[in-house]
């Protein structure tokens, strides 16, 4: 993975691969994270799709965001993909759902209906992280 | 080398995603489990679920309506081997928290080395008091 994906110019050295998971209901969140961490991601977990923007804006390396679609706020996981295909257009971006919606965003690199396999789901970031 | 239950969790509630990543990383490296939240509902569903916890790391204005002073009370009252530490930006924190937490709640913005400094002494206090080791 180039290092186009770097949202901002600040290097990160380490090896480590950074998920980025996004996702309103804390026990899906916790559960998520500490399996990928327990798999030695780094991730850093957004409640919301603001807090995603916040992490992508400030910097932080991320190498894959695994969002939730239906979030409250003003952008749901659709929105969030938009915006980080506007503005990181490498940065992959897999999104979750009880329902799949009708058209994916292009970034969208898979899909996966809730409650998904944590197993099938590292599978597919190690593909792309 | 620790074994996983000897591990300190500690839960840290706060609602600024950077501070809370930030802090949570710094405290990682530190060897400690970290449970990351935004309101005193998550807390909740931690106990709820009968995690361990050790500590309670959390901002005095959460979002929601248990504010971090409320959470330090109930956490007093129904789980008193959990430590509560608050932080606040708010003045007057200090006077209305006395009865709460020894220290007064740490000033934002803390550093992450007096937050670890601080985990640090209520660790040992409760390993002093329980005999186990943390």
């Amino acid at each position: 993975m180039g290092e186009e994906l770097v949202p901002s110019g600040q290097a990160n050295t380490e090896a480590q691969r950074t998920v980025l998971i996004v996702e309103d209901h804390f026990w899906t969140r916790y559960t998520v994270a500490e399996y990928f961490r327990g798999s030695g991601y780094r991730v850093i977990e957004a409640n919301d799709a603001n807090e995603a923007v916040s992490v992508l804006a400030s910097g932080n390396q991320v190498h894959v965001v695994f969002s939730d679609i239906q979030m409250p706020g003003s952008m749901d996981g659709l929105a969030l993909a938009d915006w980080i295909a506007q503005r990181y257009p490498g940065l992959p971006v897999i999104l979750t759902s009880g329902r799949r919606p009708d058209v994916l965003p292009a970034n969208c690199r898979s899909f996966f209906v809730k409650p998904c396999s944590l197993a099938d789901l590292e599978r597919e970031i190690r593909g792309l992280a | 080398m620790e074994s996983a239950a000897q591990v300190p969790v500690i839960m840290v509630l706060e609602s600024n995603v950077i501070i809370r990543t930030e802090l949570a990383e710094v405290l990682r490296e530190c060897g400690y489990k970290v449970i990351e939240g935004t309101t005193a509902n998550d807390l909740w569903t931690v106990i709820d679920a009968k995690v361990k916890l050790d500590i309670v790391f959390s901002e005095v204005n959460l979002p929601g309506e248990t504010d971090g002073f409320a959470v330090a009370r109930r956490i007093r009252q129904t789980h008193p081997g959990i430590d509560v530490m608050l932080a606040s930006s708010v003045e007057g924190a200090a006077e209305k928290s006395k009865d709460l937490c020894e220290e007064g709640p740490l000033k934002k913005p803390y550093r992450a080395q007096d937050v670890v400094a601080r985990i640090r002494v209520l660790l040992e206090r409760q390993r002093s008091a329980t005999g186990n080791p943390k």
